[in-house]
């Protein structure tokens, strides 16, 4: 299921999304991270109340590729910054695999 | 937005600007400052039967906007500009402070990093936070200006100590047999760069071609140290040194030690405090996750001095040698 599906189907509201067409491939919640960095599944959504930055640090860590904030929590601005400075180290790396 | 708000925001965009490697001195000087070497000291307080009149006067002649309710040290809430006002209105201003104080209150802790403090003053836009230490005792008084002019200070220390050091980082690479040796100081209570040592660790396992599974186990293993050291520790060191087929990780801080080291690798017991933990950490599970995921592992610590974890990850070889292509992460 796309990024894009998901947020259709369950009506969420979009913040930062890079790249909706990106493929999630299993769905995980939990608001503990250690949980998150123990149990999370690559390709995944992460479900959270956690809303700062280190839950993007954590995603990025284990591979996760998008994250739900729950309850209607805000995303701050240094949240969404880092989620943006890791789109670019994403796609630089992108790059150089195809030898750009 | 208001100019306090503006101020933090571009204290952060300059902080961006590097990309990768950050100008680390400012990030650095937030995290390393805490609130009670900015915080005022000095405070104009009244007790509680003091009058809303007398708490008015204290405000003029000491030209500040809110003073502290205390007695003894015990803090029992402020009155501000609002509720002089208020009380101006309402012909309550010779009542005692305590009927119409403040007592909603966000407080900050001493040992808290700078940091933090802006991002208090940039969500809840008040002009001041009281101060509180780890006994609940009212020791200070925060507002941006004291932030501004430490801040200042600090720089200007920081820039000519600047000028003297040189940086040299230099990585032999040889294939499988890579030797990479870095180090990361962690800052206590530094959450905005904590996980920056394990997410760049991460990056050159990437750039190497070693295996997602290795790397995760890498990355596990650094990131839980490293949030270890930003929670627990007075502040350390991550070293990683990657060669032959091992991945090493070194966590050392200077204090203050664990009391009970099998109780603190158990799953499930942690020392953290509320705020740590609501923030996602402090659940008991860091250690664990590292015995999980290392092939060795070894704790040594002292009350009163300091902790070194050590993990050991043995790695296959990277998928470049093995011929086979890899995704990118």
């Amino acid at each position: 299921m796309t990024l894009q599906e998901i947020i259709d189907a369950c009506g969420l509201e979009p913040v930062h999304i890079p790249a909706a067409a990106v493929e999630i491939a299993a769905g995980y919640t939990s608001d503990l991270l250690s949980d998150v960095m123990a149990h999370c599944p690559e390709g995944a959504a992460l479900i959270t109340v956690q809303n700062h930055v280190n839950t993007v640090a954590v995603c990025t860590l284990v591979g996760a590729r998008a994250i739900v904030l729950a309850h209607g929590r805000a995303v701050p601005a240094d949240m969404r910054a880092a989620a943006e400075r890791d789109r670019r180290s994403w796609r630089r790396r992108l790059a150089e695999e195809l030898g750009l | 937005m208001s100019d306090k708000a503006r101020r933090s925001i571009a204290l952060r965009e300059s902080s961006d600007a590097g990309a990768e490697s950050e100008p680390l001195v400012l990030l650095e000087l937030i995290q390393r400052l805490k609130v009670r070497d900015v915080m005022t000291r000095k405070l104009a307080t009244v007790p509680r039967s003091a009058t809303l009149r007398q708490a008015q006067m204290l405000m003029r002649e000491r030209k500040i906007s809110g003073v502290p309710v205390e007695e003894n040290g015990r803090f029992f809430g402020l009155v501000s500009v609002d509720d002089i006002i208020r009380a101006l209105v309402a012909g309550t201003i010779d009542d005692p402070c305590h009927k119409h104080m403040t007592t909603k209150l966000v407080v900050l802790e001493d040992d808290m990093p700078v940091a933090f403090a802006l991002r208090y003053f940039d969500r809840y836009h008040y002009g001041r936070f009281p101060v509180l230490n780890r006994d609940q005792r009212l020791v200070g008084i925060v507002c941006q200006r004291d932030i501004n002019r430490a801040l200042l200070v600090e720089l200007t220390h920081e820039l000519s100590r600047l000028e003297n050091v040189m940086i040299q980082t230099s990585d032999a690479d040889d294939a499988y047999h890579v030797y990479v040796l870095r180090e990361f100081p962690v800052v206590k209570y530094d959450f905005e760069n904590a996980g920056k040592a394990a997410n760049q660790i991460k990056k050159v396992l990437q750039e190497k071609r070693f295996s997602p599974k290795d790397i995760r186990r890498i990355a596990v293993a650094a990131f839980e140290l490293e949030m270890n050291l930003c929670v627990h520790s007075d502040g350390g060191v991550l070293s990683w040194l990657l060669a032959n087929g091992r991945a090493e990780i070194i966590a050392r801080d200077g204090g203050p030690g664990i009391e009970d080291v099998a109780w603190a690798c158990r799953d499930g017991t942690s020392t953290a405090n509320e705020w740590i933990r609501s923030m996602g950490f402090g659940a008991g599970m860091g250690l664990a996750n590292v015995k999980r995921v290392a092939d060795e592992f070894e704790i040594a610590s002292k009350k009163g001095s300091g902790t070194t974890v050590k993990a050991v990850i043995r790695i296959s070889a990277p998928d470049a040698l093995q011929g086979a292509s890899q995704q990118p992460g």
